[in-house]
Protein backbone atom coordinates (compact mmCIF):
# COMPACT_ATOMS: atom_id res chain seq x y z
CA UNK A 1 0.00 0.00 0.00
CA UNK A 2 3.14 2.59 0.80
CA UNK A 3 4.84 1.94 -2.62
CA UNK A 4 1.40 2.12 -4.37
CA UNK A 5 0.39 5.51 -2.44
CA UNK A 6 4.30 6.32 -3.59
CA UNK A 7 4.13 6.08 -6.71
CA UNK A 8 0.32 7.78 -7.23
CA UNK A 9 2.28 10.66 -5.31
CA UNK A 10 5.12 10.40 -7.79
CA UNK A 11 2.87 10.67 -10.21
CA UNK A 12 1.17 13.78 -9.52
CA UNK A 13 3.81 15.68 -8.62
CA UNK A 14 5.50 14.54 -11.95
CA UNK A 15 2.35 15.95 -13.40
CA UNK A 16 1.91 19.23 -11.39
CA UNK A 17 5.84 20.24 -12.02
CA UNK A 18 5.25 20.03 -15.39
CA UNK A 19 2.01 21.60 -16.11
CA UNK A 20 3.46 24.37 -13.92
CA UNK A 21 6.32 24.51 -16.31
CA UNK A 22 4.33 25.26 -18.79
CA UNK A 23 2.01 27.89 -17.60
CA UNK A 24 4.40 29.97 -15.39
CA UNK A 25 5.46 33.89 -16.92
CA UNK A 26 8.17 33.90 -13.54
CA UNK A 27 11.40 32.39 -13.73
CA UNK A 28 11.24 31.95 -9.88
CA UNK A 29 8.18 30.10 -10.35
CA UNK A 30 9.61 28.01 -13.23
CA UNK A 31 12.58 26.69 -11.24
CA UNK A 32 9.87 26.00 -8.31
CA UNK A 33 7.79 24.23 -10.73
CA UNK A 34 11.00 22.01 -12.02
CA UNK A 35 11.85 20.85 -8.48
CA UNK A 36 7.96 19.87 -7.97
CA UNK A 37 8.97 17.46 -10.56
CA UNK A 38 12.13 16.23 -9.47
CA UNK A 39 10.18 15.16 -5.98
CA UNK A 40 8.36 13.48 -8.03
CA UNK A 41 10.69 11.62 -9.88
CA UNK A 42 12.97 11.25 -6.60
CA UNK A 43 9.87 9.30 -4.99
CA UNK A 44 9.66 6.98 -8.46
CA UNK A 45 13.29 6.20 -8.44
CA UNK A 46 13.12 5.06 -4.84
CA UNK A 47 10.17 2.70 -5.68
CA UNK A 48 11.60 1.33 -8.29
CA UNK A 49 14.87 0.75 -6.29
CA UNK A 50 13.03 -1.26 -3.70
CA UNK A 51 11.25 -3.07 -6.51
CA UNK A 52 14.90 -3.96 -7.63
CA UNK A 53 15.37 -4.93 -4.91
CA UNK A 54 12.40 -7.10 -4.15
CA UNK A 55 13.64 -8.99 -7.41
CA UNK A 56 16.93 -9.72 -6.07
CA UNK A 57 19.27 -7.14 -7.69
CA UNK A 58 21.76 -4.73 -5.61
CA UNK A 59 19.88 -1.22 -4.44
CA UNK A 60 21.14 0.56 -2.11
CA UNK A 61 23.06 2.21 -4.84
CA UNK A 62 19.72 4.00 -5.95
CA UNK A 63 19.52 5.48 -2.40
CA UNK A 64 23.14 7.14 -3.15
CA UNK A 65 21.65 7.98 -6.14
CA UNK A 66 19.43 9.89 -5.11
CA UNK A 67 21.42 11.10 -2.18
CA UNK A 68 23.87 12.50 -5.54
CA UNK A 69 20.80 13.77 -6.90
CA UNK A 70 19.28 16.01 -4.05
CA UNK A 71 22.87 17.61 -3.38
CA UNK A 72 23.01 18.32 -7.28
CA UNK A 73 19.94 19.99 -6.96
CA UNK A 74 20.87 22.08 -4.43
CA UNK A 75 23.59 23.20 -6.47
CA UNK A 76 21.51 23.83 -9.12
CA UNK A 77 19.19 26.22 -7.52
CA UNK A 78 21.75 28.35 -6.14
CA UNK A 79 22.98 28.18 -9.85
CA UNK A 80 19.83 29.44 -11.28
CA UNK A 81 18.59 31.43 -8.56
CA UNK A 82 22.33 33.21 -8.82
CA UNK A 83 21.61 33.60 -12.89
CA UNK A 84 17.51 34.79 -12.06
CA UNK A 85 18.72 37.31 -9.37
CA UNK A 86 21.35 39.19 -12.61
CA UNK A 87 18.96 38.83 -14.98
CA UNK A 88 16.55 41.06 -12.33
CA UNK A 89 19.35 43.27 -11.94
CA UNK A 90 20.13 43.73 -15.79
CA UNK A 91 16.33 43.42 -17.33
CA UNK A 92 14.45 44.13 -14.20
CA UNK A 93 11.96 41.99 -13.70
CA UNK A 94 11.75 38.25 -13.65
CA UNK A 95 8.92 37.66 -15.92
CA UNK A 96 10.00 35.51 -19.30
CA UNK A 97 7.48 38.33 -21.35
CA UNK A 98 9.99 40.98 -20.51
CA UNK A 99 13.17 38.81 -20.53
CA UNK A 100 13.08 37.03 -24.00
CA UNK A 101 15.77 38.66 -25.70
CA UNK A 102 18.64 37.60 -23.32
CA UNK A 103 21.70 38.50 -26.01
CA UNK A 104 24.00 40.78 -24.97
CA UNK B 1 14.43 0.95 8.83
CA UNK B 2 11.95 -1.73 8.72
CA UNK B 3 9.36 0.28 6.39
CA UNK B 4 6.18 0.38 4.68
CA UNK B 5 6.43 -3.92 4.75
CA UNK B 6 5.76 -3.52 8.32
CA UNK B 7 2.84 -1.42 8.02
CA UNK B 8 1.44 -3.80 5.03
CA UNK B 9 1.75 -6.16 7.89
CA UNK B 10 1.71 -5.60 11.06
CA UNK B 11 1.34 -1.74 11.77
CA UNK B 12 -1.70 -0.58 8.91
CA UNK B 13 -1.27 2.89 10.77
CA UNK B 14 1.50 3.15 8.26
CA UNK B 15 -0.41 2.87 5.37
CA UNK B 16 -2.72 4.92 6.47
CA UNK B 17 -0.31 7.52 7.12
CA UNK B 18 0.80 6.96 3.09
CA UNK B 19 -2.31 7.60 1.89
CA UNK B 20 -3.03 10.70 4.36
CA UNK B 21 0.37 11.96 2.98
CA UNK B 22 -0.23 11.18 -0.63
CA UNK B 23 -3.56 13.08 0.07
CA UNK B 24 -2.06 15.82 1.34
CA UNK B 25 0.77 15.98 -1.94
CA UNK B 26 -2.12 16.08 -4.08
CA UNK B 27 -3.54 18.63 -2.06
CA UNK B 28 -0.27 21.06 -1.99
CA UNK B 29 0.31 19.87 -5.86
CA UNK B 30 -3.06 21.67 -6.70
CA UNK B 31 -2.61 24.97 -4.62
CA UNK B 32 0.99 25.00 -5.71
CA UNK B 33 -0.32 25.21 -9.71
CA UNK B 34 -3.58 27.43 -8.77
CA UNK B 35 -2.06 29.97 -6.71
CA UNK B 36 -1.06 33.45 -8.23
CA UNK B 37 1.62 34.47 -6.20
CA UNK B 38 5.25 33.20 -6.72
CA UNK B 39 6.26 33.58 -3.06
CA UNK B 40 3.26 31.17 -2.25
CA UNK B 41 4.35 28.72 -4.57
CA UNK B 42 8.12 28.48 -3.18
CA UNK B 43 6.55 28.29 0.14
CA UNK B 44 4.17 25.41 -0.85
CA UNK B 45 7.37 23.84 -2.55
CA UNK B 46 8.85 23.40 1.03
CA UNK B 47 5.69 21.87 2.16
CA UNK B 48 5.85 19.81 -0.91
CA UNK B 49 9.41 18.36 -0.15
CA UNK B 50 8.76 17.72 3.46
CA UNK B 51 5.66 15.60 2.68
CA UNK B 52 8.24 13.86 0.01
CA UNK B 53 10.50 12.93 3.21
CA UNK B 54 7.66 11.12 5.23
CA UNK B 55 7.00 9.03 2.25
CA UNK B 56 10.93 8.01 1.76
CA UNK B 57 10.97 7.59 5.48
CA UNK B 58 7.41 5.30 5.32
CA UNK B 59 9.34 3.32 1.79
CA UNK B 60 12.03 2.39 4.52
CA UNK B 61 14.69 5.44 3.34
CA UNK B 62 14.84 6.84 6.63
CA UNK B 63 18.62 8.62 6.56
CA UNK B 64 17.63 9.82 2.57
CA UNK B 65 14.70 11.37 4.41
CA UNK B 66 16.39 13.11 6.71
CA UNK B 67 18.77 14.41 4.40
CA UNK B 68 15.92 15.53 2.01
CA UNK B 69 14.54 17.51 4.81
CA UNK B 70 17.75 19.20 5.63
CA UNK B 71 19.18 19.63 2.65
CA UNK B 72 16.78 19.82 0.06
CA UNK B 73 13.98 21.98 2.17
CA UNK B 74 16.92 23.40 4.42
CA UNK B 75 18.89 24.78 1.45
CA UNK B 76 17.05 24.65 -1.66
CA UNK B 77 14.08 26.20 -1.15
CA UNK B 78 15.62 28.11 1.37
CA UNK B 79 17.53 29.78 -1.59
CA UNK B 80 14.70 30.13 -3.53
CA UNK B 81 12.82 32.09 -0.84
CA UNK B 82 15.94 34.34 0.15
CA UNK B 83 15.80 35.18 -3.90
CA UNK B 84 11.96 35.66 -3.99
CA UNK B 85 12.90 38.16 -0.94
CA UNK B 86 15.27 40.07 -3.45
CA UNK B 87 13.35 40.35 -6.50
CA UNK B 88 9.95 40.72 -4.96
CA UNK B 89 6.90 39.50 -6.38
CA UNK B 90 5.77 41.27 -9.50
CA UNK B 91 2.89 42.82 -10.86
CA UNK B 92 0.26 40.73 -12.56
CA UNK B 93 -0.31 37.02 -12.38
CA UNK B 94 2.50 34.94 -12.92
CA UNK B 95 0.83 31.72 -13.75
CA UNK B 96 -0.93 31.61 -17.25
CA UNK B 97 -3.46 28.42 -17.54
CA UNK B 98 -4.23 26.63 -20.59
CA UNK B 99 -5.88 23.10 -20.93
CA UNK B 100 -3.50 21.72 -23.31
CA UNK B 101 -0.75 22.24 -21.04
CA UNK B 102 -2.68 20.48 -18.49
CA UNK B 103 -3.21 17.70 -21.20
CA UNK B 104 0.36 17.28 -22.52
CA UNK B 105 1.79 17.54 -18.92
CA UNK B 106 -0.93 14.52 -17.50
CA UNK B 107 -0.12 12.45 -20.76
CA UNK B 108 3.74 12.85 -19.95
CA UNK B 109 3.63 11.85 -16.42
CA UNK B 110 1.64 8.86 -17.41
CA UNK B 111 4.05 8.23 -19.92
CA UNK B 112 7.03 8.57 -17.67
CA UNK B 113 4.95 6.59 -14.56
CA UNK B 114 3.41 4.17 -16.10
CA UNK B 115 6.42 1.70 -16.68
CA UNK B 116 6.59 1.92 -12.72
CA UNK B 117 2.75 1.13 -11.99
CA UNK B 118 3.63 -2.08 -14.26
CA UNK B 119 6.44 -2.69 -12.69
CA UNK B 120 5.35 -2.34 -9.52
CA UNK B 121 1.70 -3.90 -9.55
CA UNK B 122 1.34 -7.18 -7.89
CA UNK B 123 5.03 -7.36 -6.71
CA UNK B 124 5.08 -7.62 -3.03
CA UNK B 125 8.00 -5.39 -2.39
CA UNK B 126 10.33 -5.70 0.51
CA UNK B 127 12.25 -3.05 2.81
CA UNK B 128 15.66 -2.36 2.06
CA UNK B 129 18.03 -3.48 5.38
CA UNK B 130 20.32 -0.75 7.11
CA UNK B 131 23.45 -2.98 6.67
CA UNK B 132 22.82 -2.52 2.69
CA UNK B 133 22.95 1.37 3.43
CA UNK B 134 25.84 0.79 5.66
CA UNK B 135 27.53 -1.09 2.94
CA UNK B 136 26.87 1.33 0.21
CA UNK B 137 27.90 3.98 1.96
CA UNK B 138 31.02 2.50 3.23
CA UNK B 139 32.10 1.67 -1.17
CA UNK B 140 31.56 5.49 -1.13
CA UNK B 141 34.29 6.31 0.60
CA UNK B 142 36.82 3.17 0.01
CA UNK B 143 36.03 2.02 -3.48
CA UNK B 144 34.46 5.68 -5.05
CA UNK B 145 36.72 7.98 -3.66
CA UNK B 146 37.96 9.73 -6.66
CA UNK B 147 34.70 9.89 -7.70
CA UNK B 148 33.41 11.70 -4.00
CA UNK B 149 36.30 14.10 -4.67
CA UNK B 150 36.10 15.10 -7.91
CA UNK B 151 31.98 15.40 -7.10
CA UNK B 152 32.90 18.23 -4.00
CA UNK B 153 35.67 19.95 -5.76
CA UNK B 154 32.71 20.55 -9.16
CA UNK B 155 30.63 21.68 -6.20
CA UNK B 156 32.41 24.16 -4.72
CA UNK B 157 33.61 25.49 -7.95
CA UNK B 158 29.34 25.54 -8.78
CA UNK B 159 28.86 27.21 -6.17
CA UNK B 160 31.70 30.25 -6.16
CA UNK B 161 30.41 30.33 -9.76
CA UNK B 162 27.11 30.80 -8.39
CA UNK B 163 28.43 33.46 -6.39
CA UNK B 164 30.26 35.51 -8.77
CA UNK B 165 27.13 35.34 -10.79
CA UNK B 166 25.19 36.86 -8.65
CA UNK B 167 27.58 39.50 -7.54
CA UNK B 168 28.22 41.19 -10.98
CA UNK B 169 25.50 43.65 -11.75
CA UNK B 170 26.21 45.33 -14.44
CA UNK B 171 25.31 42.61 -17.23
CA UNK B 172 28.56 42.20 -18.87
Amino acid sequence: MIAEAAVVSGIALLAYGLYSVLTSRNLLRMLASVEVAFNGVLLLVLVLALHAYSKGFEAAEAGLLVLAAIVLTAVEVAVLAAIILLTYRVKGSVMVDKVRELRG
Amino acid sequence: MSGYAAADTAAPAFAAASIAITASLVGLGALFTLTRRTFYAVLLLAFIGIAVACHMALLGFAYLAAFHAVMYVGAAVAFLLLTMAMVGEEPGPSVRHKPEAAVAAAITALVVGGPVVLAVAGTPLRPLPAEAWAEAAARLVTDYWFGLVAVLVALVSILIEAVAVARRGDGT
